[in-house]
């Protein structure tokens, strides 16, 4: 049964539209019979239609204009694009590099760059005849370096190198994706204010 | 002033002229909202549809919240550039309408909370229906006294009362925008109607229809 007390909540449902047809003539049914209920669903139906019944206000026909143009600002500005390119390129590139600098030495993949203990830089004659005598200090140079490549390779300090300029990569992808996702994070919290 | 009312005829897009509140200009089929957050999400100009679509639903809204012509443009504008700053982390299987609504009604919010001193009630705009003088005036007098009782509400039930009222909201969608529970949204949005039926008899506005 309805009565005065929760005929108030009845009838709001019943302005939402959100009232079944047999509750719906229940309080229609005890509207008709009360007088302080009808003034009150007369009075809140009222008051709805009267706030529906404002025009809408149209924005300045500028509004899309300087939006846009704040957008375009916005998608142009270096600031923003050097950012994007830095989470988008160089946090996966760095790690990736990373990651191969880290397992190359256990992959044995790095013996492939070995030159051999005997190998030298081929002496041609065009390097020799054109160069001449500083042509061959540069051969000369190019041989030690080849030397050294190799000393190192074998006493494994290019793959501690390797290893640690990985990790160092890892590292650093990391604290960029970690930066970027707290900023994101703050963005998104902004926006819920 | 009536030159004023008369001048925001004039400001209307021709292809909003036709929509109402609620409404989106109709031509046929109309591509979901989410498709174009994806696209300017790619190509900031594809935003500019969005732009289209929302602009006069959320000025609307916060014209109403602010009673403020360049509060409401401001607030406008702002709500779309925290958009589009903010697509990237809208979740893909999200709605846009309400994430939009959302932002603008906490802008609103935090601007009214700052904004501590009286509103400025003189500045109240309504516009004109077509009909006689005498209506026209009956109307406008009306449309302020309503636009006044609004503004005189605590904001927590103002907002709910115009995303329903004036923005269309269904229940669903007020909890998503207003980040509460059914039960608070109705119960806020009962209030504020009796809260507001009492402003208008107050300010003796009787048999409004
Ligand atoms: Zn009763």
């Amino acid at each position: 049964m309805i009565d005065c007390k929760n005929a108030g909540e009845k009838i709001h449902e019943y302005l939402d539209g959100s009232l079944d047809e047999a509750a719906r003539r229940e309080l229609l049914g005890h509207v008709e019979a009360c007088v302080s209920c009808r003034a009150r669903l007369d009075q809140w139906e009222q008051a709805v239609s009267a706030l529906e019944g404002l025009r809408p206000i149209e924005p300045p026909a500028t509004m899309l204009h300087q939006v846009m143009a704040l957008v375009q600002e916005r998608a142009t500005n270096p600031k923003l694009v050097w950012r994007k390119l830095l989470y988008r390129v160089f946090v996966p590139a760095s790690a990736a590099l990373g990651l191969l600098l880290l397992l190359l030495p256990s992959s044995g993949l790095l013996h492939l760059f070995s030159s051999g203990a005997d190998t030298t830089v081929p002496t041609s004659d065009v390097t020799s005849s054109v160069l001449g005598e500083s042509g061959q200090a540069l051969q000369g140079l190019a041989n030690q370096g080849v030397d050294l490549f190799d000393t190192m390779l074998t006493s494994g300090a290019i793959a501690q190198v390797g290893v640690v300029l990985g990790a160092c990569l890892i590292l650093l992808a990391a604290g960029v994706l970690l930066w970027h996702l707290l900023d994101r994070e703050r963005t998104r919290r902004m926006l819920r204010v | 002033m009536v030159s004023e009312a008369l001048g925001l005829a004039g400001w209307r897009l021709p292809s909003l002229a036709l929509a109402g509140k609620g409404d989106t200009p109709n031509d046929g089929v109309l591509e979901p909202d989410e498709v174009w957050v994806e696209r300017a999400r790619r190509h900031p100009d594809a935003f500019a549809e969005l732009v289209r679509r929302f602009q006069s639903r959320i000025y609307s809204l916060t014209y109403r919240m602010t009673g403020n012509r360049e509060d409401a443009r401001d607030l406008t504008q702002d709500a779309f550039i925290r958009a589009y700053d903010g697509l990237s982390t809208f979740r893909p299987n999200g709605r846009f309408s309400p994430w939009l609504y959302r932002i603008a009604v906490n802008l609103c919010l935090n601007h009214l909370r700052r904004r501590r001193e009286e509103t400025d009630l003189g500045e109240i705009e309504y516009s004109l229906r077509s009909g006689t003088l005498e209506e026209v005036v009956e109307n406008r007098e009306m449309e302020k006294t309503v636009a006044r009782a609004i503004l005189s509400m605590p904001t927590h039930y103002r907002s709910p009362l115009l995303l329903r009222h004036i923005s269309g909201l269904s229940y669903e969608e007020m909890t998503q925008v207003l980040d509460m529970p059914l039960g608070t949204v109705k119960t806020r949005l009962h209030r504020a109607r009796e809260l507001l039926s009492a402003r208008l008899r107050l300010e003796g506005v009787e048999g409004i229809g």
